[in-house]
């Protein structure tokens, strides 16, 4: 397996440059909230309608999508295999990954509406 | 006047060990062998089986040259990998107990003894030998002082095997994943100013399990009954990788 995005490098890279956008985001939004205490429905509203604000939490829920669909593709080829739990593994492997397609793929896109 | 030979002062020890014979047993059980050993004096846990065995002949296990050169005896002692020949039972000796169990995550052959054939198909696959595309030269292929620095902490690594069986990724994926004994031959290799596949070797290992299934856990550098590092080895290699793209 050549790597989700082409090599273990790509891969290695994309977790790594999506993480740190998503510490970003995060550090960003805790630093909002609490300098703007007690926050309102209006400061909340406003920063998530600035233009800059939707490409940034857009970037943010991309990098969401393929650092979490690396990750759990990741755990699910460690523990969800046939060496580990026999015939069922592949099938079990199979219902996880659409399980985690759905879930992550809901995720990112609801949100992408909620903010365009 | 006649000196009188003070008898050696022993104590008991229990040696919880690992049983398997395929020949006879349907299943894996543990056997409390109980061995005498002196007080004041600090034996191996080799030396220890060594006594067992001479109280359970069936009892196996690999041993060579005692030691730790050979690593034939790597074996999981009271719950960590180590080498029998070199760990001695003042380190080992939990509450008057020794749990001798065989490297985990290989298919055990008897008792103590695993087969070690999935360790080195992997160490095969990292081609741990020097490639040269130049013409021989005629006396030997030079290196300096420092260049060959670069190998010290990766030559001196015997294949015991305890790291790789320490490390949950190989045990998940012992096929796919090399395992740090294996990764750390990989960057002997590559980091000797003599070898002419760098870009090969690495090329081999840009796929998404050989090396980058490696998780940092670092139980391979806690085992390692040389001292060696092979995270720092699996870390180097990877910004190789990296280098290369930018």
């Amino acid at each position: 397996m050549k790597g989700i995005f082409g090599s273990g490098t790509n891969d290695f890279l994309v977790v790594r440059i999506s993480s740190l956008i998503l510490f970003g985001y995060f550090a960003f939004l805790t630093f909002f909230i609490v300098s703007h205490a007690p926050l309102t429905f209006v400061l909340w509203n406003g920063l998530f309608e600035n233009v800059v604000m939707k490409i940034s939490t857009t970037i943010f829920l991309l990098s969401f999508g393929v650092h979490t669909w690396i990750g759990t593709w990741a755990i699910g080829t460690d523990y969800l295999t046939l060496a580990r739990l026999g015939n069922f593994g592949p099938t079990i492997n199979k219902l996880y990954r659409i399980s985690c397609a759905l879930i992550i793929g809901s995720i990112t896109l609801w949100s992408l509406l909620i903010v365009w | 006047m006649s000196a009188t030979i003070p008898l050696e002062e022993v104590k008991t020890l229990t040696l919880n060990i690992y049983r398997f014979d395929p020949g006879k047993d349907e299943k894996a059980y543990m056997q409390d062998i109980e061995i005498e050993v002196p007080v004041n004096k600090d034996l191996m846990v080799l030396d220890a089986l060594l006594i067992a065995k001479e109280k359970d002949t069936s009892l196996s296990f690999r041993r060579s040259c005692g030691e730790g050169v050979c690593g034939s005896d790597g074996m999981n002692i009271n719950g960590k990998n180590g080498l029998a020949c070199v760990t001695p039972l003042s380190e080992a000796v939990k509450r008057d107990k020794l749990v001798l169990k065989p490297m985990p995550g290989l298919p055990v052959v008897r008792d103590l003894i695993v087969d070690m054939k999935q360790f080195f198909d992997q160490l095969e696959k990292v081609k741990p030998y020097l490639i040269t595309k130049d013409e021989d030269p005629e006396q030997e292929r030079m290196q300096s002082p420092e260049e060959r620095e670069e190998l010290d902490g990766l030559y001196e690594c015997i294949l015991c095997g305890c790291c790789s069986t320490a490390c949950p990724s190989f045990w998940w994926n012992p096929d796919k994943f090399l395992g740090p004994a294996a990764l750390l031959q990989s960057w002997r290799f590559i980091a000797d100013s003599r070898d002419q596949a760098t870009e090969e070797r690495l090329d081999d290992l840009d796929d998404a399990f050989s090396l980058y299934r490696c998780h940092g856990i670092m139980n391979c550098v806690s085992v390692c009954p040389k001292g060696l590092n092979p995270t720092e080895a699996i870390s180097n290699i990877r910004k190789k990788l990296i280098n290369r793209k930018g």
